[in-house]
């Protein structure tokens, strides 16, 4: 193993010791109001056993609950374990708008406590991208964890997503900062550049609105159309 | 039993649940969404405890801790977090929380919480 491919190991490693603690707060969070309904239900079948009617309605609103959160948390435990399948540095389809939600989703409540939000915005249903996943979503936490910590409680951090000629495009705007924002800060120049070309990938900062761009210039290699484009995707 | 108890979380199913438990165990129990909120209402009403969710939206846990103890430092303090190391546990008793507990925490935990047996 050389010296790059050591700092891109660290890098990975910086990313799931970024995001497991978010996705343990999420997942706990779900499962208190999983632990939660049960709590009630052994309430209510107390309560009914002591002559009390059930309340019908009120236990279909709570299987929903129940179902919601199983659903909520599938999803986040599926995504996680879709990134540790990627952490090898083999490069695989996926679609940049999931990727960018997902980190949006697992920063928001750290955002929350800034009043900070972020909204994701893309005109297509999907944008694959051929690119290295781990390293995908430690570049756009980076970004989205730098934009979040400079912004002025109260702002709506927009994160548009566009379809390139090659590859896609992460947008964030919405920033505001006393100083100018800069590349560096938001990961320090040795790795951002292996990150980068890892990733086949330009960052750049716009100064003046202040802005970030992420452009990923790697489409999936076309094999037969698209439907195989669309079966090997990285998304749910 | 009958203090009043102030239940601190934004997320609305969680609130909603915990506070009809607590309620069907004979306690008196108020909501809130949001820190500010939270601290608008203890200046309103004589509170026992505080069980506050420590990320909020607006402050952060230990901001929240720190300004309840500050105005009203005979409120008892439990802290419910999903996510916390134990040296931020320690900060959060440092700043003033009584208890603090990890998420998905059993009810009769919170009710020993807020109303200790030797108290």
């Amino acid at each position: 193993m050389n010296s790059n491919d050591l700092t891109l190991c660290q890098e990975k490693l910086r990313y799931f010791g970024s995001m497991l603690p978010a996705f343990a707060h999420e997942a706990k969070n779900g499962l208190a109001v999983i632990n939660e309904n049960a709590g009630l239900l052994g309430d209510y079948i107390l309560l009914a056993q002591r002559g009390k009617d059930l309340n019908l309605e009120k236990l279909g609103q709570m299987s929903a609950k129940i179902k919601a959160q199983v659903n909520r948390l599938d999803t986040l435990i599926t995504d996680v374990r879709r990134a540790a399948d990627g952490i090898d540095n083999g490069q695989r389809n996926v679609c940049l708008i999931h990727h960018v939600r997902q980190v949006s989703d697992l920063l928001s409540r750290n955002a929350a406590t800034r009043s900070i939000q972020f909204h994701v915005e893309a005109r297509e249903d999907s944008i694959a991208i051929h690119t290295r996943p781990v390293l995908l979503l430690h570049m756009i936490w980076s970004c989205l964890d730098y934009a979040m910590h400079i912004s002025d409680p109260g702002r709506h951090i927009k994160l548009i997503i566009e379809k390139q000629t090659e590859g896609g495009r992460l947008n964030i705007s919405g920033i505001s900062s006393s100083t100018p924002i800069t590349v560096n800060e938001i990961m320090p120049e040795a790795a951002r550049h292996l990150v980068l070309s890892s990733l086949e990938a330009d960052l750049t900062v716009d100064k003046d609105q202040p802005a970030i761009a992420l452009t990923f210039s790697a489409s999936p290699p076309v094999a037969s159309g698209e439907s195989v484009l669309n079966r090997s995707l990285n998304r749910p | 039993m009958t203090e009043r108890i102030l239940l601190v979380d934004d997320d609305e199913d969680l609130l909603e649940i915990v506070s009809e438990r607590l309620i069907n165990r004979g306690m008196h129990v108020d909501t809130a969404g949001s820190a500010e909120e939270a601290l608008n209402r203890i200046g309103k009403k004589d509170y026992h405890a505080i069980v506050l969710d420590f990320l909020m939206p607006g402050l952060d846990g230990f901001e929240n801790i720190k300004a309840i103890k500050k105005q009203y430092p005979k409120i008892r303090i439990i802290l419910m977090t999903g996510q916390m190391m134990a040296d931020e546990g320690q900060e959060a008793m440092r700043m003033g929380a009584d208890v603090v507990l990890e998420k998905p925490a059993d009810l009769d935990v919170l009710i020993q919480s807020i109303w200790p047996p030797n108290s």
